[in-house]
């Protein structure tokens, strides 16, 4: 990219409202695999139920999503939920318990993984780790279930805690914990590669012929140059943060936003989907978790900015 | 380091293996049932009737499912069709995303945006969740190319994010001065796929191409939790009641069938399913991460 350096701000600019179109596309995408209809034709034959799916039909389609939209601008809601109450009412409360958890999860993925990259960097400088990177990789090659498994499976058998249900101050920290243990895994290893990808440039070799402290180089510039990697992965690590939710909030029965978008779903192994499958609530969880993507996607781009204002890709010149 | 590093590729090939084995040879071990047959009840020495699930034995190292089927045999006799599945989509994923990618790679233009779109609409819900979404439409479920179309739909959530790897690699590889020379001597497009650009993009192609299996494996597997099946039938299950059943054997239909067991505190054999994925996904991984240090350090090295 030629842009100069005064250009930088408008870049980034740009890249905001680019983010928020793709972002509103994408939703919408999201609205047409939604509203799809979804009946069955279901018969008797003798003795036997025959049930075949519907076969593409526009204009049902298309009635399916006016309907949807007409609805919920007479009713002023997204409609009525199982439970009887309105979809914002529900979804908020879902929401509300999923966030705090979501947060929780989110700085501390953030700060221990930074952290575990910071140490894992430090120690591979001075020996070789082949059994830390061997566990490491072990870890990561575990699938979210089982470490759930393994973890619920302690928690029940040694510990006085209740894993179901979300009460007190462990019902808050479990999920919080489970929600983690990967995200921190994976900025771990991004720390440590950025780490690395810094620590062997001419400049800190300058920086340390001049005499300057291990820390200060650390500080001002490892870490500082690092940080601009480790801020281009925070939307990526966001976004496993919200697929490893639906796993804990499943498993641990939590009540929250991704559970309830499970259940939007009425997944059943009868008829696949069922009369009580929820278009607005998984429209508008989709549509609250774009929002706080795209936040997070905004963070990483005003931190990104404010350590290395740079434009994008200027490094590469 | 390099040596270290190295082990991954050679652990991780005994372990391929070792999982070949048990695909292809398998089924001919002495202890696995190839039938497997159920057996609906059993005497003990003592004259004591046992009725299935059986416990942990001899006869049954893991136990048996409620139909008196080994899951030890049930297991291994599954291994073939989870690989193949796996492989499969993470195939299709690259023959989608591939393409894609070099289209895109200007960085500008419809496909440029069509991958943008792509990788974008797929994060906002996380991949599990559109996967749940696409695959309980009911056009879908009752479909007669089920299988194709869950492969299919399976890999394109991802295609995205694949294209998007590859656009970004070969937009780097742009500017590299041999490039450069091959433009220069007015090389014909076809000609500078094939000689410049895929031999720079290959050793990441594969890379990616093996983690990717494991990736898929784990989502696989994260479906087969939440019972959403690959593979199904719609059966009669009770009097004018239907289910979907997963008559074929694969890892993912056995961790769901025994799904329930979670909520009630036991886990005799769940585990042992998500440890049979886990095998494969450490195996994968291992593969990838030894590929990209023979592959892709030399690079760096340059």
């Amino acid at each position: 990219m030629s842009t100069t350096r005064s250009k930088g701000g408008f870049l980034t600019k740009s890249s905001f409202i680019k983010s928020l179109a793709i972002s509103l596309l994408a939703q919408v995408l999201i609205m047409l695999v939604v509203l799809y209809p979804r009946q069955l034709n279901t018969s008797i034959q003798g003795y036997e139920l025959v049930v075949s799916g519907t076969s593409f039909n526009i204009s049902s389609y298309a009635d399916s999503v006016t309907s949807f939209w007409r609805n919920a601008w007479e009713m002023k809601s997204l409609g009525i939920t199982r439970y009887g109450t309105t979809v914002e009412h529900d979804v908020a409360n879902a929401m509300g318990r999923s966030l705090s958890v979501i947060a929780g999860a989110f700085v501390l993925s953030a700060v221990f993984g930074i952290g575990k990259g910071m140490i894992d960097h430090r120690t591979s400088r001075k020996q070789k780790s082949g059994w830390g990177s061997a566990s490491s990789m072990i870890l990561q090659s575990m699938p979210d279930f089982l470490a759930i498994l393994l973890i619920e499976w302690f928690v029940i058998n040694y510990t006085p805690i209740r894993f179901f249900g979300h009460v007190g101050l462990a019902g808050y920290l479990l999920p919080v914990l489970l929600v983690s243990i990967f995200p921190i895994l994976y900025i771990a290893r991004v720390t440590h590669a950025a780490l690395g990808a810094n620590d062997g440039k001419m400049y800190i070799t300058v920086a340390r012929a001049k005499g300057l402290s291990e820390g200060h180089i650390f500080r001002r510039h490892i870490f500082r140059n690092a940080m601009t990697a480790i801020a281009s992965h925070l939307s990526p690590l966001f976004v496993y943060l919200l697929s490893n939710l639906l796993m804990v909030e499943y498993m641990m029965n939590y009540p929250g936003a991704a559970k309830r978008l499970y259940l939007a779903f009425d997944y059943s192994k009868s008829f696949g989907v069922g009369a009580r499958y929820e278009p607005g609530v998984i429209l508008e969880t989709a549509f609250c978790f774009m929002i706080l993507i795209l936040l997070v996607q905004w963070l990483a781009l005003v931190i990104r900015f404010r350590l290395d204002p740079r434009p994008e890709g200027g490094e590469q010149e | 380091m390099k040596n270290s590093r190295n082990w991954f590729l050679r652990i991780g090939l005994a372990l391929l293996l070792l999982l070949l084995f048990f695909m292809f040879l398998g089924p001919e071990l002495p202890f696995v049932d190839k039938t497997l047959t159920p057996v609906p009840s059993r005497w003990t020495a003592d004259k004591k009737l046992v009725l299935p699930k059986y416990k942990p034995s001899p006869e049954n190292p893991l136990g048996s499912n409620k139909n008196g089927v080994d899951n030890l045999s049930m297991l291994v006799m599954g291994t073939k069709e989870t690989v193949y599945l796996i492989v499969t989509i993470a195939f299709l994923r690259y023959l989608i995303g591939v393409p894609l990618g070099l289209l895109a790679r200007k960085g500008k233009g419809f496909f440029s945006f069509l991958v943008a779109v792509l990788n974008q609409t797929f994060s906002f819900l996380p991949t599990l969740i559109s996967a749940v979404l696409i695959l309980s439409a009911p056009f879908l479920l009752f479909s007669d190319h089920r299988l194709f179309w869950v492969l299919f739909l399976l890999a394109f959530i991802e295609a995205g994010r694949v294209a998007d790897l590859v656009a970004v690699r070969t937009r780097d590889l742009t500017r590299e001065p041999y490039m450069e020379a091959g433009r220069v001597l007015g090389l014909s497009s076809w000609r500078m796929i094939k000689n410049y650009y895929l031999p720079g993009l290959l050793p990441e192609i594969i890379v990616g191409f093996t983690l990717d299996v494991g990736k898929v494996m784990l989502l696989i597997g994260q479906l087969g939790v939440l019972s959403i099946f690959i593979t199904q039938d719609w059966m009669e299950t009770g009097y004018y009641f239907k289910e979907f059943v997963d008559k074929s054997i694969n890892w993912v239909g056995i961790l769901a069938a025994n799904r329930a067991d979670i909520f009630m505190g036991k886990f005799s054999f769940i585990f042992y399913p998500a440890l049979a994925i886990m095998y494969v996904v450490l195996t994968f991984n291992l593969i990838g991460e030894g590929l990209r240090v023979r592959y892709l350090s030399k690079r760096r090295a340059v």
